[in-house]
């Protein structure tokens, strides 16, 4: 009678889905697909409609336009509690009037379980968040990462069919964080649950999901792994949101093969793309940037740069170059006894070709 | 200490500025001759009386104080010490028996001439000279025509007819420790038909009562709303319920009480001149012919007055049938006043469910009787019958003195000493009622289950 | 130094307030209680005579069981109101709470024939019965019809803390519990009703309080065996110095001050609301045809109900003769053509009297409250716990201390005596109403974070200018809340009132309405009085809250 091998896993189809509270429009055309036992994070900003679309497949808020299916049943007119999607809220929403214990067994009660399985229940539910022992405390009596422990499992007794994640971590502090993430895996895995999590976090995003949606304004941006979405941004919103980047805007001087893209009246890139367009921009990390390399870089653009200023980060130093007057970041790893730049000094900046990558503007 | 007087003087400062600020606001009350008259009555009779004197004696302002009457004695006698009332105005003479004790009447002698020492069988005046009768008022018997109508209940005429079965649960009055001359009616019947009939009398009324009111005016509203069919109330208050248009009628049972209305000067009067000016004005022709506009209708004290009354008003000076049968001792009442008070709210007023149950139970078997003969029915019959009607204490010890005083402990000085509490009388006297018409209940119940 | 002496000095002079006007004239009537009356000396016997007394136990246990259904039918009344206009979207919701705190606006007297009218034996209500069904059901008998005007009187209550408290509760908890498969009655009993209870509690406890001390409605219905119509009787009764009334009095009051108490462990550590630190603010949710069919259909009939006595009023105060029928035989404006014409300054008196009394009722509580609630000096709790206590005074008695106590002082400048001159009918007003606007400032300052104050203070502001600029401005909705039951309670204020009224010119609407009841010709009118007061107090409290909505808005707008 154990919970791993209860859960079947189900596959989420969301299609084309609106919302709007009254007359603002808080999502547009979402169509997604998320995998039985897929790890699946909702990435955005605030207020760009993640946590509006996760309350939506739990059944809260306004009733949307399209379809959500699970395993390809439509839940849209269902009532929330008829749903057995299980949700963790940001705030845990722990009945302060009840234990621990009667927390965790509300939804076991709700569907009178009888009362042998119902304890086996709730003490393996807590087993497994590493609770048991405070079965009988009040919430108020619980640290921050006890509660979101108590919320997990009183989810999860219930063996849902979906487990929906509302910002878990964000209201513990860094070091809690990183345990508990770890931990939510762990147990998704365990389960297999197809798990969707809500975050504004791209770390949390990129360290915990299997694939994920870059939502903004109430559009999804690009869903893809962490890696793809990092590596391949569809926009420049996403390649901003997924960490730091470099990102010169232009004119496209010679679209199709070696195109150039001008940058100001002094700076001509190059790029490699089949998108014709008249305008974009080039993205490249900080990271793929080197600086008066030790050995020549092959197939790479090479240009002079002055430091403005620096930042010693730790593991690596980040510059910020002037070429001309286009500004650039440049990270250089870190390690003891090595020398760095100072301000004003030149410098030669190398981009390797394949780094760069060119985002047509729509 | 410092903080204590700056507090006080913080206080007193924002009570002084408060005040100053709002008797700028509000209009300073003149200093010319003015009135102030505490009262029970109507504002139909209290407007008329005050409009009629203030034209005859324009320099004075009249404030008439509504008070139910136990409110106005208590208000002047917690305001004894800086009196600003002028005049007690109000029908009960116990009320002003109570002030008169208290030393809180003046003495006043009656300029006006041509007025008899009786109305009814009842003195007009006060023995003493405190308080003056000016007025008197017939009790009877008030009923609401559609009430009975609808219920096909016959109208009573006596009060003889409030004991018979049919008016079971349709009846109503207030206490006589509630009203004055709701006490004065009680007392009357308890001196006309002898301490144990009068009081076995009242029990058979009291038996089918609808509800013992709180106030006096609480009768005519019950009946005037179709709360209760049938009211013992004082005439005026049927007949000017009557002028107001609802559909009630009234009429004095062959033996009525006669109520005299009283009015006295408050000891330490601030407007003494002004104060007697109203009670000759109350006596003088003008004064008395008021009382006959029916929306006040009370009997005038002038007997020429009567000459200009309509045909049907009862004139207690020519018809000896009403309030004269009682010769009314007005000491034996005084003397047991709050005694007699205090048992009827035991056996009645606050025991008015079991004594109701048992008065039903006991009509439920006489009825079943009809026709029948069962010695042993009709015994247990009499025997209910004694239960409710008996009393806790017989009529000497009602006018023990000693014995009263436990229900009138006043004590002047220090030394003075009183025996006994009342809770602790009334407790007994409630044990014994309670158990009595309980077992009345059950012995009528009885008679009925042989029948 | 300056630190520590001015919040004794507030402290000290609230404490005489207190003191003069609440606890010297109450004990110069009730020490008679503890008197033995044949000797004069202090004793206890009286409390044993009390309890030996089987008419005393007996009214006890029907003042204990009319507080208690009073208590349970007003949350019968109460909850569906406050729980389908907070949690569902729905036509007319300010509506509903408006009209929920009519009922607190009863005028005296004129209520209890009102209700007689509808309900009674023969009222509208069992003569249409009779004629329907032949059934006769005794609403207004006894204790029932005690019941059943307490709990429409004094539901809302429960209402406006319920409604608050409803509120304040964090959405996600009730998201939460359907999340895992909770809907409906056990939504609302398992989750929402425990998240509510401090709330609910604090308006039963009025409720229960407010029952158990009522005089007016069981002696207006003709019900001796209850505790306050007994002490009432006693006291009030030609020339008897019985202590019985004085120590059902005191009986009261300690009662009173008991189930206060109880209510106040019992919502310890309760405390939920606030807090949210996640998702806050209500979502309302919509309801399906027939449910909202059916919501509506509860709500009008719980609006017909607790509006009857007013209803029954305008009837009335309309109406030419009405007696053993079902309405009024014909209908007429002549009533409040005589009201206008003959009786403004009652109205007038009202007004102010009212407007004084509930003023000084919140600049009192605001002060109360923040010395409770943000000052260390001694023993600050008795300063709530006295001025609660007023709860627990029956009117009268308050009326007899005041003569009392004030007969021999003479005001300077007026030269009268304080226990006639009209300011003493406001003071007792304002004592008698403090609670209500205690109550509701405690909440409103409650609610205002420590943090917000120490800004300002830190920013240079003194104690004053804070509270003053900050404070105060934070507590305005609970201030106008407080303002508003005071104001509305203290217009139709009669039992303190009726004992201390020495010139008519001076009376207030009360006075009026009783004199009116005291004659046959006077229905009408005193119905019209009555109406004329339950318009202007709801007009006025609805501007109070258009107001403070207005202020809120601005506040919004100039800062964001």
């Amino acid at each position: 009678m154990s919970l791993v091998t209860q859960v079947e896993p189900v596959r989420l189809t969301i299609e084309n889905v609106h919302i709007s509270f009254g007359k603002t429009k808080v999502l547009q055309g979402i169509n997604l697909e998320i995998e039985p036992g897929e790890f699946f994070a909702f990435l955005g900003p605030s207020g760009s409609g993640k946590s509006t679309l996760l309350r939506a497949i739990a059944g809260f808020g306004p009733v949307p336009q399209g379809r959500i299916l699970i395993d390809g049943k439509d839940i849209v007119s269902l009532s929330p509690w008829k749903r057995d999607v299980g949700m963790v809220f940001q705030n845990y929403a722990l009945w302060p009037h009840l234990t621990v214990q009667k927390n965790v067994a509300f939804g076991l009660e709700e569907r009178n379980v009888a009362r042998a399985e119902k304890e086996a229940r709730i003490k393996e539910a807590l087993d497994m968040v590493g609770l048991s022992h405070l079965a009988d405390r009040h919430p108020s009596q619980l640290s921050g990462g006890q509660q979101q422990r108590v919320a997990l499992a009183r989810t999860i007794v219930i063996r849902p069919r979906l487990l929906l994640l509302d910002e878990p971590l964000s209201n513990l502090d860094a070091n809690l964080r990183v345990q508990m993430r770890t931990d939510i895996l762990k147990l998704q895995r365990k389960l297999g649950l197809t798990t969707i999590f809500v975050t504004h976090d791209q770390e949390e995003a990129n360290t915990i999901s299997d694939r994920m949606a870059v939502l903004d304004k109430g559009i999804i941006q690009q869903i893809g792994s962490p890696m793809e979405l990092y590596d391949n941004p569809a926009s420049p919103f996403v390649a901003h949101f997924l960490g730091t980047t470099n990102m010169l805007e232009g004119t496209v001087v010679n679209a199709g093969k070696h195109s150039l893209l001008r940058v100001d009246d002094d700076l001509l890139l190059p790029f490699d793309s089949d998108d014709v367009a008249q305008r974009g921009a080039l993205v490249f990390r900080p990271q793929s940037i080197v600086l008066n390399p030790e050995s020549p870089v092959e197939d790479a653009v090479k240009l002079r740069a002055v430091v403005d200023s620096r930042e010693f980060l730790g593991a690596t130093v980040r510059y910020t170059l002037s070429v001309g007057a286009v500004k650039m970041l440049a990270d250089e790893e870190h390690r003891r006894g090595r020398g760095i730049y100072d301000p004003t000094e030149t410098v030669e900046l190398v981009i390797p070709r394949r780094q760069i990558l060119f985002i047509a503007e729509k | 200490m410092r903080q204590h007087k700056n507090t006080f003087y913080l206080f007193a400062s924002i009570s002084l500025s408060v005040g100053l600020l709002l008797s700028q606001a509000l209009p300073a009350h003149a200093l010319e001759d003015q009135l102030t008259v505490v009262t029970s009555y109507p504002k139909d009779l209290t407007t008329t009386f005050k409009k009629a004197f203030e034209k005859q004696y324009p320099g004075i302002k009249v404030e008439m104080l509504k008070k139910k009457t136990t409110a106005g004695v208590k208000y002047i006698q917690e305001t004894a010490s800086n009196n600003s009332s002028d005049l007690f105005w109000a029908s009960a003479p116990d009320a002003f028996e109570v002030l008169k004790e208290d030393g809180l009447l003046q003495k006043y002698t009656v300029k006006a001439t041509g007025i008899p020492e009786v109305i009814g069988s009842y003195p007009i005046n006060d023995p003493d000279g405190y308080y003056k009768g000016f007025a008197g008022s017939g009790y009877g018997i008030m009923w609401n025509t559609r009430y009975l109508k609808a219920k096909k209940i016959p109208a009573p005429h006596e009060w003889s007819d409030l004991t018979k079965a049919v008016y079971h649960g349709h009846t109503g009055m207030s206490a006589p420790s509630r009203s004055g001359t709701t006490h004065l009616t009680v007392e009357t019947i308890l001196q006309g038909e002898g301490w144990d009939n009068g009081w076995k009398l009242m029990k058979e009324i009291a038996g089918n009562f609808h509800t013992v009111t709180e106030r006096s005016f609480g009768v005519p509203d019950g009946v005037n709303s179709g709360q209760f069919g049938v009211g013992i109330v004082i005439d005026f208050f049927g007949l000017s319920s009557q002028a107001s248009g609802f559909p009630v009628e009234f009429v004095y049972p062959s033996v009525t009480t006669l109520v005299p209305a009283n009015i006295a000067i408050v000891n330490k009067a601030p407007h003494p001149e002004a104060a007697g000016a109203f009670i000759e004005f109350l006596l003088s022709d003008a004064g008395q012919r008021i009382l006959l506009d029916p929306k006040i209708r009370r009997l005038p004290v002038r007997p020429e007055i009567y000459a200009l009354a309509p045909k049907d008003f009862p004139n207690p000076f020519v018809d000896k049938s009403i309030g004269a049968k009682v010769k009314f001792d007005v000491l034996k009442s005084k003397s047991r006043y709050n005694l007699v008070n205090s048992m009827f709210d035991v056996m009645v007023t606050y025991r008015l469910d079991d004594l109701r149950k048992a008065t039903k139970a006991v009509q439920d078997a006489e009825k079943a009787m009809v026709g029948k003969d069962n010695a042993e029915a009709a015994q247990l019959i009499t025997e209910a019958r004694a239960l409710i009607a008996a009393l806790p204490i017989d009529e000497a010890k009602s006018l023990d003195k000693e014995f009263a005083a436990t229900f009138k402990k006043k004590r002047k000085k220090a030394t003075d000493k009183v025996t006994g509490r009342q809770a602790e009388v009334e407790q007994q006297w409630d044990a014994m009622v309670k158990s009595n018409y309980a077992k009345a209940k059950a012995l009528a119940e009885k008679a009925s289950s042989l029948l | 130094m300056v630190r520590v002496r001015t919040p004794y000095l507030i402290a000290s002079t609230l404490a005489f307030f207190l003191l003069v006007f609440l606890v010297i004239p109450v004990g110069e009537v009730i020490y008679v209680a503890f008197q033995d009356s044949s000797t004069g000396a202090l004793t206890l016997i009286n409390f044993v005579d009390f309890f030996k007394t089987s008419l005393f136990r007996e009214s006890f246990v029907n003042s204990f069981y009319v507080a208690g259904m009073s208590v349970l039918f007003a949350s019968l009344i109460a909850m569906p109101l406050a729980y389908f206009t907070t949690r569902f979207n729905f036509g007319g919701s300010i509506i509903i709470q408006t009209l929920g705190i009519v009922p607190l606006i009863m005028p005296p007297f004129v209520g209890a024939v009102a209700m007689q009218l509808l309900f009674g034996s023969n009222g509208s209500a069992n003569l249409l019965l009779d004629q329907w069904f032949g059934i006769n059901i005794p609403f207004m008998e006894g204790l029932n019809g005690v019941i059943l005007v307490e709990s429409i009187h004094y539901f809302p209550f429960i209402l406006i803390n319920l409604s608050a408290a409803l509120n304040n509760i964090d959405r996600s908890m009730e998201e939460a519990a359907q999340n895992l498969g909770s809907s409906g009655m056990r939504l609302f009993r398992r989750i929402v009703l425990p998240l509510a209870m401090p709330g609910y509690l604090a308006g039963a406890s009025l409720v229960f309080l407010k029952a158990f001390d009522d005089l007016g409605t069981p002696l207006l219905l003709n019900v001796n065996n209850m505790l306050a119509t007994q002490a009432y009787l006693r006291i009030s009764s030609i020339g008897i110095s019985d202590p019985m009334g004085y120590v059902i009095s005191v009986i009261l009051v300690l009662f009173s001050l008991f189930s206060l108490w109880v209510s106040m462990l019992a919502s310890k550590g309760k405390d939920y609301s606030g807090g949210g630190k996640g998702s806050s603010g209500l979502l309302k949710r919509d309801m399906r045809g027939w449910e909202k069919a059916g919501a509506y259909a509860l709500i009008v009939f719980l609006l017909i109900l607790v509006l009857s006595p007013h209803i029954s009023l305008l009837l009335l105060s309309f109406g030419t003769i009405w007696s053993y029928s079902v309405l009024p035989d014909a209908f007429t404006t002549a009533h409040y053509v005589e009201v206008i014409s003959t009786t403004r300054e009652y109205i007038t008196n009202t007004l102010l009297y009212a407007g004084i009394a509930a003023s000084f009722d919140v600049f009192i509580g605001i002060a109360i409250s923040y010395v409770v609630l943000r000052t260390q000096v001694i023993g600050r709790r008795w300063l709530d716990y006295i001025a609660t206590g007023a709860l627990a005074v029956p009117g009268v008695v308050l009326g007899i201390g005041y003569l009392r106590t004030f007969n021999d002082f003479n005001v300077p400048v007026i030269g009268k005596p304080l226990a006639s001159w009209w300011v003493i009918i406001v003071i007792a007003l304002t004592i008698r109403r403090l609670p209500y606007a205690l109550r509701a400032c405690t909440a409103a300052l409650h609610q205002v974070s420590n943090t917000l104050e120490e800004a300002a203070e830190n920013l240079g502001a003194g104690k004053t200018a804070t509270v003053r600029k900050i404070v105060v401005p934070l507590m305005a909705g609970g201030i106008v809340a407080g303002f508003v039951t005071s104001f509305a309670t203290a217009t139709v204020e009669l039992s303190a009132t009726l004992m201390l009224v020495t010139a008519e010119s001076d009376a207030p609407l009360a006075y009026g309405i009783y004199v009116f009841m005291q004659s046959a010709a006077g229905r009408g009118p005193g119905a019209a009085l009555g109406l004329i007061a339950v318009v202007v107090v709801a007009l006025g409290s609805y501007l109070a809250h258009h107001f403070i909505e207005r202020n809120k808005r601005l506040q919004v707008t100039s800062t964001g």
